[in-house]
């Protein structure tokens, strides 16, 4: 009752009638982040560590507030109290059933980042970590405003707000050499595709006729009935642009080296948190393009995608280094993904979105799960893993179930979320079946170096470290960091249960695809 | 008459400093030829009506940027640049990719016709009456304002981490620097914390004898 009476107040003023007319409400994951990111920050200027630790406590609930308010949104939705799509400030961010989906999944998918953070930053950068916090939240918020941005405008500042936070988190090791090095190559690649993708932005505001907004580019790519050169050159920048976001080939040169030199959490960061982010991006700006010469576009994504199934894949197969072989894996799942992408119908789409969100929770384990073999063996050496199935049993079978998943092994999310994918392509008028029997190919291909580590693991005999491992026993004195341990076994949980439910995963996820279909047709009239 | 003659004088000037920027022997008269170029470019903004982009070009770009690269130019050193010749395989995918987007665009260029694009035309109409300065202004402010916020955090972030990557770490809770008098001067001494955390190699040898003179301090220093 109260409540209601200071809510009718505030609505009455002029700021608060602001609020209300341009839907502030439905950003209020944002603003939540946003707030978060500048207490952190304040934390930061503590003088003990014991206060900048707490940036850690802040940061996570931060990122639950924010996960809850998602939630409530979705309630409208299901309850039918939200229309199809509200678009908020002026048209730059669409509030519809896209965004919500695909920022719960990433916020889900934050949260298990931050759980994976805690021991590393205390140990490795106990100095910094009110800061490495701050930047971890502002890359976030680039990625949260990223998945409903519907204006070109909005979504560079966006990308750029992630890009530019993870450039610095990148080489975040400060004295070691490797990072240093990713952080500066991730600089200058992202850098020059951020431009690329700005000038094909430019030339399709030309085309749509002085418009930023993505909501007109149907018609305007309608009207023009012969796009010509500028629309290919525009499309072409555009996809240079995305493709090295989303670490497709040719342009993932810089993934291997960024991967393996950052600090783990952030890797998990980037080949997560930034891909979702990008393929959503991707998905909202290449949609409109499925009515008007989607073949040329169909065509050259799935290019991207071929390129990228057969370089990762076969690129992988001689990685020595646990990091950069989920490096490589990255790249081979940007390329299934750009399969569905090149499909652009709206159950492609739904697929696509479906396997992002079980590519979340698979990726992110198997990166726990490197960070654990790290602690436990102090490399990063597939050949250190050797007969740990001897010392370590349980974390063996979390990291096989993780890498089945990758694999796309039965019973795990990942098969479903492959079997879908490329169901949903070859029954779409532009599914080509090359591409298909390319993709299973290369799946086939991608099962060697996934076994090889379980292999290893399993029927190895005990490496020099595993040895020592043996040798402690029940005596050791290292105990396992419970956060870390905690987003292992979710990590665990919704790859097992997403196989299992993965049904009505994807059911939501193509809801989401109709509803945002919706809204693009409807800007079509 | 006038503005393509304009132009023209300003595209001479632009590809010729353009070039100077790859072909000079040093750096710094690389950056020199940067400013030129920065600058005949918003030459270039100006004959087309866009007062407001000229006038960020020249200060963000001719001014503000040139400006922090010759200072970091002067603090590392005008090094000569050393000959570097690319593997010929790398070599000749560059050469064949940069010609075929050159390609791409000079074609779109050459079939470009306003006509098609009635609504851009009208822009551009409006922005050559008003002027873009206002227009932008009122943009930003208005319509424009969500990623204008976003765009200060994304810079207080940018901020936050170029002050992270480039301040030295200090472990030591001791003074770092401390003055004594001797033989009638001031002598400064750099404890052997200090001198490990900013990066010495020799941090162990160097501490048995400190620095004698504020020269060789400063050189130190300017690691």
């Amino acid at each position: 009752m109260m409540l209601e009476a200071i809510s009718y107040t505030l609505i009455q003023t002029s700021f608060g009638q602001f609020i209300y007319n341009q839907n502030l409400a439905f950003l209020a994951p944002e603003l939540v982040i946003s707030l978060t990111l500048l207490m952190t920050f304040a934390l930061s200027l503590a003088k003990t560590q014991v206060d900048q630790a707490k940036s850690w406590g802040i940061a996570l609930l931060g990122s639950v507030v924010a996960l809850v308010s998602i939630v409530m949104h979705y309630q409208l939705f299901y309850t039918g109290q939200a229309s199809a799509s509200q678009s908020v400030m002026f048209g730059m961010f669409e509030a519809d059933l896209l965004s919500v989906v695909a920022r719960f999944i990433l916020t889900l998918g934050f949260i298990l980042i931050l759980h994976l953070s805690k021991r590393y930053v205390e140990t490795r950068l106990p100095s910094q970590t009110g800061e490495f916090y701050t930047l971890l939240l502002t890359a976030f918020l680039g990625a949260l405003l990223l998945c409903g941005a519907n204006d070109m405008i909005m979504a560079f500042v966006a990308l750029e707000t992630l890009g530019i936070s993870s450039y610095i988190l990148t080489g975040y090791l400060r004295n070691n050499l490797k990072s240093t090095e990713a952080s500066l190559k991730y600089l200058v690649y992202g850098g020059c595709s951020s431009a690329v993708l700005l000038f094909g932005l430019a030339l399709i505001y030309g085309l749509a006729g002085g418009s930023t907004s993505f909501a007109v580019l149907p018609q305007a790519l309608s009207q023009a009935s012969d796009l010509g050169a500028w629309a290919s050159l525009a499309i072409v920048m555009i996809l240079a642009g995305i493709g090295f976001k989303v670490s497709a080939a040719p342009f993932h040169t810089w993934t291997p080296d960024v991967y393996e030199g950052s600090p783990t959490p952030i890797t998990a960061f980037l080949s997560v948190i930034s891909k979702l982010a990008a393929f959503v991006f991707a998905i909202r700006l290449l949609t409109p393009f499925a009515g008007v010469g989607n073949e040329n576009v169909a065509l050259l994504i799935g290019l991207l995608a071929v390129f990228s199934m057969i370089v990762g894949n076969v690129a992988a197969l001689k990685q020595t280094n646990i990091k950069r072989l989920l490096g490589y894996s990255t790249i081979a799942h940007a390329g299934y993904m750009l399969v569905g992408l090149a499909a652009l119908t709206q159950n492609s789409l739904g697929a696509l979105l479906f396997y992002l969100a079980t590519y979340v929770f698979m990726n992110t384990g198997a990166f726990a799960s490197a960070m654990i073999g790290d602690e436990l063996l102090a490399s990063e050496d597939i050949s250190a893993y050797s007969g740990l199935i001897k010392a370590k049993p349980w974390f063996v079978f979390a990291f096989s179930i993780f890498l089945l998943g990758l694999a796309g092994i039965p019973i795990t999310a990942g098969f479903f979320a492959k079997f879908f994918l490329f169901q949903s392509v070859v029954l779409s008028d532009l599914g080509n079946l090359g591409v298909i029997i390319i993709a299973l190919l290369a799946s086939t291909v991608s099962l060697y170096y996934y076994l090889n580590i379980i292999k290893v693991m399993v029927i190895g005999e005990p490496s020099e470290q595993v040895q020592r491992l043996i040798g402690e026993g029940k005596d050791s004195t290292w105990n396992l960091s419970k956060t870390l341990t905690l987003a292992t076994v979710i990590c665990l949980i919704f790859t097992l249960g997403l196989g299992i439910f993965g049904q009505n995963g994807l059911l939501i996820s193509e809801s989401a695809m109709s509803d945002h279909g919706a809204t693009v047709t409807q800007n079509l009239r | 008459m006038f503005e393509s003659t304009l132009f023209w004088i300003f595209a001479t000037v632009a590809i010729g400093a353009a070039l100077g920027v790859v072909l000079a022997p040093s750096v710094l008269y690389s950056a020199l030829s940067l400013i030129v170029v920065f600058f005949s470019i918003a030459a270039f903004f100006l004959l087309n009506n866009a007062d407001f982009l000229a006038t960020a070009q020249v200060l963000v770009y001719g001014v503000g940027l040139t400006i922090v690269m010759l200072f970091g130019i002067m603090f590392t050193g005008d090094t000569p640049l050393k000959e570097k010749a690319g593997k010929l395989g790398r070599l000749l995918i560059a050469s064949i990719s940069s010609v075929a987007l050159f390609a791409l665009i000079f074609t779109s260029v050459l079939g470009f016709n306003i006509k098609q694009f009635p609504a851009s035309a009208q822009w551009i109409r409006e922005l050559h009456e008003q002027g873009s300065t206002l227009a932008i202004g009122q943009l930003l402010f208005s319509k424009y304002v969500l990623p204008f916020e976003v765009a200060s955090i994304l810079l207080l972030g940018a901020m936050i981490g170029a002050i992270l990557l480039s301040k030295k770490t200090f472990t030591s809770q001791e003074p770092g620097l401390t003055f004594s008098i001797q033989e009638g001067r001031l002598k400064p001494t750099l404890s052997a914390e200090w001198r490990k955390d900013v990066g010495f190699v020799d941090a162990e040898v160097a501490t048995e004898e400190a620095p004698s003179s504020t020269e060789e301090l400063k050189k130190e220093c300017s690691l």
